[in-house]
C-alpha cells in the first residue's frame, strides 16, 4: 500500500476549498508538464489519453521541481533521477535501482482536478465546494468566448469587487461601459445570504450596449458565486451578455483573471469586436486596479468610504468576514 | 555578514587572479558583505567595499599611482588599507581610523581567495595543478540562484547522468548504479571507484565502464577523478556563497591525455553540462539543504549525498542548511 505525503499547510482555510482555474486546455495539449502557482503552492499540471492532473511541484527525492521533467505514456518522469510515478501519484520504477520495488514513500501530493469552461480547475483541498455554475455556457445558440488569464500584481478580493462595482463604468470605461457625466446609479437591490450575494435590478446608460450603433440602458445582474468567483448578465435590447470572473490567488497580491462570457444575439457585433473590447475593459481596470492600497480589501467597513453605489461591494466584504477569508483580506 | 561558524574562517575563491590587471577595481560579494577587489601595482587587495567617511563604495573608485581612491571625497588609501590623503585637508596627516577593512588574501590555481574571519587552515588542495603530467583548465565561474550544498551535492551525485546528462555522461539505457561504499574521514568525504557506463568517456566516439572517484574537500569544495585505464580527469568545483540566496562555482578540469585537443573544446562541453544541471539545482525546494535524513528520500546509490549530508551536520554548517 502507498502513502501519498501529508497535505502542506494551507495559507486560506477557505479558499482551500475552493475550485481555482490555473491552465487552459488548449495550453496542456502540448504533452508536455507545466508549472503553475496557486495559494503560494507551486503545482505540476500534466495529462495523459485525455486524463488531467495536478500534484505539488516536487519530487521526495531531492525536492526537484516535477514540471522540467516528462509525460512517458500513462505517467511523469522526473527530470533529475528519472523516477517514473503513475497517475496515482505512485513513484513505480527508479531507474538507479530498476529490480526493486521503490519504497512507499516515494509519491507525490496529489490535488483535485476539474475541466470547465475551457479551464482546467485545481483544488488543494480533498473535500472541494461546487464547482462553479455557468449555465449559460452550455446552452444552444450562444457564442462563446474566453479571456486571460490577466496576470494583476493585486489581491483576488480587490479584483472581484472591481468586477462587481459600478460607478467607475462611466470613468474607467468611459465610451464603452458608460458615458461620462452620465454616470448616475438608480437605487438597485441587494440580497446576501450564506450561498452569496446577489445584486439585481440596475441600471445603466451605456453608448452601444448591444452592438447596434445606439446608446441605450443596459440592465445588469451581478452574483457572488464564491468568495473569488463572481458573474453578471447585461441585458440590453435582445441580447443577453453573461460573463463568469474567476480570480485565481497565485499569491496573497498576485492573482490570475479568468473570464469566460457569452453572447446571445447582438449578432452586428463580430466574435473579433466583442474579444477586443472585453480584453480592453480589462486592460482599463488593471492599472486602477493595482495602484489600490491598501492591497489587502479592508473588511472593517469603517476602514473606507462607502455610498448607496456601493452596496453590492458592502454586502461581498460582510459576506468574506462571515465566512472567514484571510487571503488578500485585513 | 552571513556569520556561519564554519564558512567564517574558510578561505572562499572570488575572482580569477590573471584577468586582474593593473589599475582594475571591481566589486564582489561574499557571505553577503560587499567586497572590493583591486590591483595597483603586482600585488591584489580584497578589502570590505566600504568607505569610513560617508560609506560610499570603494568599487566605484579608481587606482591612482598605487592606490585605490574613493570616488566621493577622492580619499587615498594605500596598498595597506591606510588612507594617505584627504584631497579637503591635502597637508593634514589622515587620523588613524581612515583605514580600510582588509581582508587577508591567497592565490591558488589562478584563483584569488580571501577570508572574513581568521583563516584555519589553507585553501583546498588540488595537487593536478603543479603536476606536470597535468594540463588544468578553468572553466566557469557559473552563477547559481541556489545555495551551495545543493549545488555541491549535485556535483557529487551520479545518478542523474542517465537523465540530464543524456548522451553526455550517461545513457537512459544504463541507468543501475552498482554498490559503493562513501566515508566520512577526517578532512571530508570520500567515496572511491564509483562504476558508471558512459556513452563517451573519453572522447574517442566508444562507451565505456569508468571509475569514479568523488570527494568532498569544504563544505563547499569538492572534486573527483574519472579513471579509464591510464587516463585520469579530475576536476574540482569550488562553490562561493555569494548570498542567502546566490552561489558562484569555479570549476577546474585536469587531464594526463588528450593534450592536443583545445582547452576552448573541453571548455564548450562542460559548460553545456553545466547549463543542464542549472535548472535542476535551482528548482529544488526546500533550497536549504535538510540535514535530517528523514527529510528527503535516499537510496543505496546516494551514499555520497548521505555521508554529505552527515559530514556537514557534523562540522555544524549553518548556511544553505535546515
Amino acid at each position: 500500500m502507498t502513502e501519498a505525503p501529508p497535505l502542506p499547510r494551507p495559507p486560506d482555510a477557505v479558499l482551500v476549498h475552493d475550485w481555482h482555474p490555473v491552465i487552459t486546455t488548449t495550453e496542456l495539449a502540448t504533452g508536455k508538464p507545466v508549472a503553475r502557482r496557486l495559494l503560494g503552492e507551486d503545482l505540476v499540471i500534466w495529462s495523459t489519453e485525455g486524463r488531467v492532473h495536478a500534484w505539488r511541484d516536487l519530487c521526495i527525492h531531492r525536492g526537484a521541481k516535477l514540471s522540467l521533467g516528462k509525460v512517458q505514456g500513462t505517467c511523469l518522469q522526473c527530470p533529475y533521477h528519472g523516477w517514473i510515478y503513475d497517475e496515482t501519484g505512485a513513484c513505480v520504477k527508479i531507474p538507479a535501482h530498476p529490480d526493486q520495488k521503490p519504497p512507499a514513500r516515494a509519491h507525490t501530493t496529489t490535488y483535485e482536478c476539474r475541466v470547465a469552461y475551457g479551464w482546467v480547475w485545481v483544488c488543494l483541498s480533498p473535500s472541494p465546494t461546487a464547482l462553479p455554475v455557468f449555465a449559460e455556457w452550455e446552452e444552444a445558440g450562444v457564442r462563446r468566448f474566453n479571456l486571460g488569464p490577466y496576470s494583476m500584481e493585486a489581491g483576488g478580493p480587490r479584483i472581484i469587487e472591481n468586477f462587481l462595482d459600478l460607478a467607475h463604468l462611466s470613468v474607467v470605461h468611459d465610451g464603452i461601459l458608460g458615458i461620462e457625466g452620465k454616470g448616475e446609479i438608480n437605487r438597485y437591490n441587494v440580497e446576501k445570504g450564506p450561498e452569496g450575494v446577489t445584486a439585481t435590478d440596475i441600471v445603466v446608460w451605456q453608448p452601444d450596449p448591444d452592438g447596434s450603433g445606439q446608446p441605450a440602458e443596459a440592465h445588469y445582474t451581478y452574483r457572488v458565486i464564491r468568495p473569488l468567483t463572481a458573474y453578471l448578465q447585461k441585458k440590453a435590447g435582445t441580447s443577453v451578455f453573461s460573463m463568469l470572473i474567476v480570480a485565481t490567488p497565485v499569491e496573497e497580491l498576485r492573482t490570475h483573471a479568468w473570464i469566460a462570457f457569452t453572447m446571445r444575439g447582438a449578432d452586428s457585433a463580430t466574435d473579433a469586436q466583442l474579444l477586443e473590447w472585453t480584453d480592453r475593459v480589462f486592460s482599463q481596470d488593471k492599472p486602477v486596479v493595482q495602484s489600490q492600497r491598501p492591497e489587502l480589501l479592508p473588511l472593517d467597513l469603517q476602514a473606507e468610504l462607502h455610498l448607496n453605489c456601493d452596496r453590492t461591494s458592502i454586502a461581498y466584504r460582510q459576506w468574506l468576514n462571515e465566512l472567514g477569508v484571510s487571503f488578500g483580506t485585513s | 555578514m552571513i556569520d556561519d561558524p564554519v564558512l567564517r574562517n574558510d578561505w572562499h575563491a572570488v575572482a580569477r587572479a590573471s584577468a586582474l590587471e593593473t589599475g582594475t577595481v571591481k566589486p564582489v560579494r561574499l557571505l553577503g558583505v560587499d567586497l572590493v577587489i583591486w590591483k595597483g601595482g603586482d600585488d591584489i587587495q580584497v578589502w570590505d567595499d566600504l568607505c569610513i567617511h560617508r560609506g560610499a563604495k570603494l568599487s566605484g573608485g579608481r587606482v591612482k599611482d598605487g592606490c585605490l581612491m574613493c570616488p566621493y571625497h577622492g580619499w587615498t588609501y594605500d596598498e595597506s588599507g591606510a588612507c594617505v590623503t584627504i584631497p579637503a585637508h591635502p597637508s593634514q596627516k589622515p587620523p588613524g581610523r581612515a583605514h580600510a577593512n582588509v581582508h587577508p588574501v591567497r592565490l591558488a590555481y589562478d584563483l584569488v581567495w580571501t577570508c572574513l574571519g581568521e583563516p584555519a587552515g589553507d585553501v583546498p588542495p588540488f595537487p593536478e595543478w603543479d603536476d606536470p603530467a597535468y594540463r588544468s583548465i578553468h572553466s566557469g565561474p557559473y552563477p547559481f540562484n541556489a545555495l551551495g550544498p545543493r549545488v555541491i551535492e549535485n556535483f557529487l551525485d551520479v545518478g542523474h547522468f542517465p537523465f540530464v546528462h543524456a548522451g553526455y555522461l550517461g545513457d537512459p539505457a544504463h541507468t543501475e548504479i552498482e554498490e559503493y561504499e562513501a566515508r566520512i574521514t577526517p578532512t571530508g568525504v570520500i567515496a572511491r571507484d564509483i562504476p558508471i557506463w558512459q556513452p563517451d568517456p573519453d572522447g574517442t566516439g566508444r562507451a565505456a565502464k569508468v571509475l569514479y572517484t568523488y570527494e568532498a574537500l569544504r563544505p563547499l569544495t569538492a572534486r573527483f577523478t574519472k579513471a579509464q585505464g591510464e587516463q585520469r580527469f579530475s576536476m574540482i568545483d569550488i562553490v562561493t556563497p555569494v548570498d542567502g540566496e546566490h552561489s558562484l562555482a569555479w570549476a577546474i578540469m585536469a587531464m594526463n591525455y588528450s593534450h592536443e585537443v583545445p582547452a576552448a573544446q573541453i571548455v564548450v562541453f562542460q559548460d553545456e553540462v553545466t547549463l543542464q544541471d542549472l535548472p535542476i539545482v535551482e528548482s529544488q525546494r526546500p533550497e536549504l539543504l535538510p540535514l535530517d535524513l528523514q527529510a528527503e528520500l535516499h537510496l543505496r546509490s546516494d551514499r555520497t549525498a548521505i555521508a554529505y549530508r552527515q559530514w556537514l551536520r557534523q562540522l555544524g554548517l549553518k548556511y544553505g542548511t535546515a
